[in-house]
């Protein structure tokens, strides 16, 4: 059979040819300039439902780091203020010894009395201490103590409030302390940490050793509260930073996976469009090569 | 010696002048489309017994003669043509249509996921700050975001079944004039055929007509008597003889609880109208309105009320800045009027896990909730998972329907360079017969100076007269 070949269906397959070469530069071209192999969902409509997926743990990720980034905040400031707390117990104490020594007389008291009072004030203070307008020690309330009357009786105004950050998928952990154990309302009444200094402030004043004796039992059973409330937080912190470890790397994981499904693989599509580049050119010769000579110009 | 020798070579002259008039008509509609190629059937002329006696017995021929003008197409070329020209079309109408409603939740990697993902990241940020007025806000502008989207998403959809109805109008009057130029065709055909002509011309351009109406309505073709066709649109007849069926732009009230109305292919109005099952491009409208679109929309809306309900409960769990019951975020029945409930404003936002008596500004329990709600399967897969299989359900279509549309288109242009290659009119072809022709032209021309030479000879040289 002989093949014929109608002058216009030459020029029709040229035509195809150009336009579909042409077409293959400019998608190749499009995901160079952008960067991405992605445009429309259905470039790759499995790559697109993975990179949208990735899209959102990176999202939740962020959040997560967010929060963990909060908790390490409002757990380095209530390490430092328990710090501050066990070194004013630590000096109460002492004064509390030196207030016992037979050889003092009643000013020597009076002096030791009144720094333990200020030191007590200023326990008050770091008790009170806020983050983001709540106080540390009072669950969702912006005070967890108050005082009143003369000496000053401290009651608990915070509240049993966890507050509670989600620091990766799986761990949602509480970020704060039980004021009520950490200062003492815990212990019952008449027993928290105020309480007990006002009792060794006023054992030192009269000299009462007994007194003095219980104040000080007392006051090693608070200061032990404080210091299990230093290892609880560091736990915690502990914790945090172990989120945070995890959820970085997760992070460079996820967007990393992202990379590899959205952007193009630059070398590659260089090359993909060097070859396209060169069968557009090819086609485009075969174009300007499409005027062949027919039979036309060789008869007179 | 006779003068039958001068009408032999006449007949010569005359059979090579309209042989180089076919191929002229040849080259100068090479480029016509649907133009078939033409060739003079030339045959020689009826023989005449012998004279017994001086001259010898036996038939002596008389010459010449073009018996006929024949069209070089055969209908197997058509029939595979107009077959794939309904795939192509209806193929390449859904294609069109999904791949312009793949783009209906925004453009990849923002639009509604995005959104969705930000709402979830203000709940994280009012966790931290549950007082903050501008976290607060944040969650207001969040939540508007993903109610705009979805409003954005279902108008534009509605918009696209809005376009392809009226593409699908245009197109069903473009249907019409074609059939009713097939029928017209049709009379002026049989009438030049019952003349004994072979209407050439004439039949390129109906089958040309023919062809754009196989790739709108997915019609057949039926030949009858006298060169009149018949045009089928599935089993319905549209074109009988001379006279045409007037189709109708219908349109079919939408299932329940869908907006919008489909579009329908229907014969004749009122109370006689009829559905045609239609396929090409108007059968492809029909079929993408009434099923993808209407599938997309369902799903659209099962998420927008998934989201409306999912945030509503965890919201409505918690205690606002004043310690009442939180009410709901969004109100609406889908996706097309989903919105931030009016009641809701920032000191309303819900953040606190527990009611106290004058509220908890400081409690942030709920909004941990909150923000954890993508990735919480409640009642069915969670919300982020949601908006993904919604992503993948319009990329994955786009993508199935472009890829059969180019499949066809393939076949389709495959399928035309065949039938051109029959009777596409080849240039070079048509310049051999030209010589061809001319060579037989100018030897009847000598033939005709040797018969004059020859009767000189008998008339002016020979007999008594000298």
């Amino acid at each position: 059979m002989t093949v014929r070949v109608p002058t216009a269906t030459t020029y029709s397959r040229l035509e195809r040819g150009l336009a579909v070469s042409l077409a293959r530069v400019q998608t190749l071209q499009g995901q160079l300039s952008s960067g991405n192999r992605i445009g429309k969902l259905s470039d790759d409509a499995v790559g697109a439902a993975a990179g949208l997926r990735l899209r959102a743990a990176e999202a939740d990720f962020a959040m997560y780091a967010r929060n963990a980034a909060d908790a390490q905040a409002a757990i380095g400031l209530a390490d430092s203020t328990l710090q501050s707390m066990s070194s004013l117990l630590v000096q109460a104490r002492s004064l509390g010894v030196s207030g016992g020594n037979g050889s003092l007389d009643s000013a020597g008291r009076a002096a030791l009395a009144d720094s333990i009072a200020s030191l007590r004030e200023e326990l008050g203070d770091l008790a009170n201490t806020p983050y983001l307008g709540r106080a540390l020690f009072g669950g969702y309330r912006p005070a967890a103590v108050a005082s009143s009357g003369i000496p000053p009786t401290y009651t608990f105004t915070g509240d049993a409030g966890t507050v509670s950050r989600q620091v990766s998928p799986s761990v949602t952990m509480p970020v704060n302390l039980d004021g009520r154990e950490v200062l003492g309302f815990a212990a019952g009444p008449g027993q928290d940490l105020f309480a007990t200094l006002t009792a060794l402030e006023s054992a030192v004043r009269s000299g009462d050793s007994a007194a003095l004796e219980t104040a000080q039992t007392a006051l090693t059973a608070r200061t032990s509260d404080v210091t299990s409330a230093l290892g609880r937080i560091g736990a915690m912190s502990n914790r945090v930073s172990a989120a945070v470890q995890v959820g970085t790397s997760t992070v460079d994981r996820l967007t990393e996976q992202r990379s590899q499904i959205e952007d193009v693989d630059l070398a590659q599509t260089i090359m993909q469009l060097q070859v396209a580049q060169n069968s557009y050119q090819a086609a485009l010769g075969a174009v300007a090569r499409a005027d062949l000579p027919s039979l036309a110009n060789f008869l007179r | 010696m006779s003068f039958s020798t001068l009408n032999i070579a006449a007949s010569g002259l005359t059979a090579a002048q309209r042989a180089v008039e076919i191929a002229a008509h040849n080259i100068s509609n090479s480029a016509v489309p649907g133009y078939t190629r033409q060739r003079a059937g030339l045959a020689a002329a009826p023989a005449v017994p012998g004279t017994p006696g001086l001259a010898g017995s036996g038939m002596r021929g008389t010459g010449v003669q073009v018996v006929s003008i024949e069209r070089l197409r055969s209908q197997i070329g058509d029939l595979a043509v107009r077959a794939e020209a309904g795939t192509a079309g209806s193929t390449g109408a859904r294609a069109a249509v999904l791949d312009r409603a793949q783009g209906i939740l925004g453009p990849y990697g923002e639009g509604v996921p995005k959104a969705l993902s930000d709402l979830w990241g203000a709940f994280g940020n009012l966790a931290t700050s549950p007082s903050s007025p501008a976290a607060r806000q944040a969650v207001l502008d969040k939540a508007a975001s993903v109610a705009g989207g979805l409003n954005d998403a279902a108008s534009e959809l509605e918009q696209i079944r809005a376009d392809t109805t009226s593409q699908f109008t245009d197109g069903v009057a473009e249907a019409n004039a074609l059939l009713r130029q097939v029928a017209g065709l049709n009379q002026s055909v049989a009438d030049a055929v019952s003349a004994g002509q072979a209407p050439n011309d004439l039949l390129d351009t109906r089958d040309l007509a023919l062809d754009r109406l196989a790739e709108l309505t997915g019609s057949t073709v039926v030949a009858q008597a006298n060169g009149v066709v018949e045009v089928r649109i599935g089993s319905e007849p549209v074109v009988t003889g001379n006279t045409a069926v007037e189709l109708v732009a219908g349109s079919a009230p939408p299932p329940a609880g869908y907006v919008g109305a489909d579009p329908v292919l229907q014969i004749g109005t009122g109370s006689s109208a009829r559905t045609v099952l239609s396929g090409g491009v108007l059968g492809g409208q029909v079929a993408t309105a009434s099923t993808d679109l209407r599938d997309v929309e369902r799903r659209l809306n099962e998420f927008a009320t998934a989201v409306r309900d999912v945030v509503n409960t965890q919201h409505q769990a918690g205690f606002d800045l004043s310690g009442a019951a939180g009410g709901p975020v969004f109100s609406g029945t889908g996706a097309r009027d989903l919105a931030v409930d009016p009641a809701l404003t920032a000191n309303r936002i819900a953040a606190s896990g527990g009611s106290v008596a004058g509220g908890n500004p400081l409690d942030g329990e709920n909004a941990v909730a909150l923000a954890g709600l993508g990735s919480a399967a409640g009642g069915g897969a969670a919300l982020d998972e949601r908006v993904v299989g919604l992503a993948t359900l319009l990329g994955s279509r786009a993508a199935q329907a472009l890829r059969a549309a180019e499949t066809a288109d393939t076949a389709f242009s495959g399928r035309i360079e065949a039938r051109s290659a029959e009777n596409g009119v080849s240039i070079d072809e048509e310049m051999v017969d030209l010589v061809k022709y001319q060579k037989a032209f100018d030897a009847a021309g000598r033939v005709i100076s040797i018969a004059d030479g020859m009767l000189d000879t008998i008339i002016n040289r020979m007999g008594a007269g000298r």
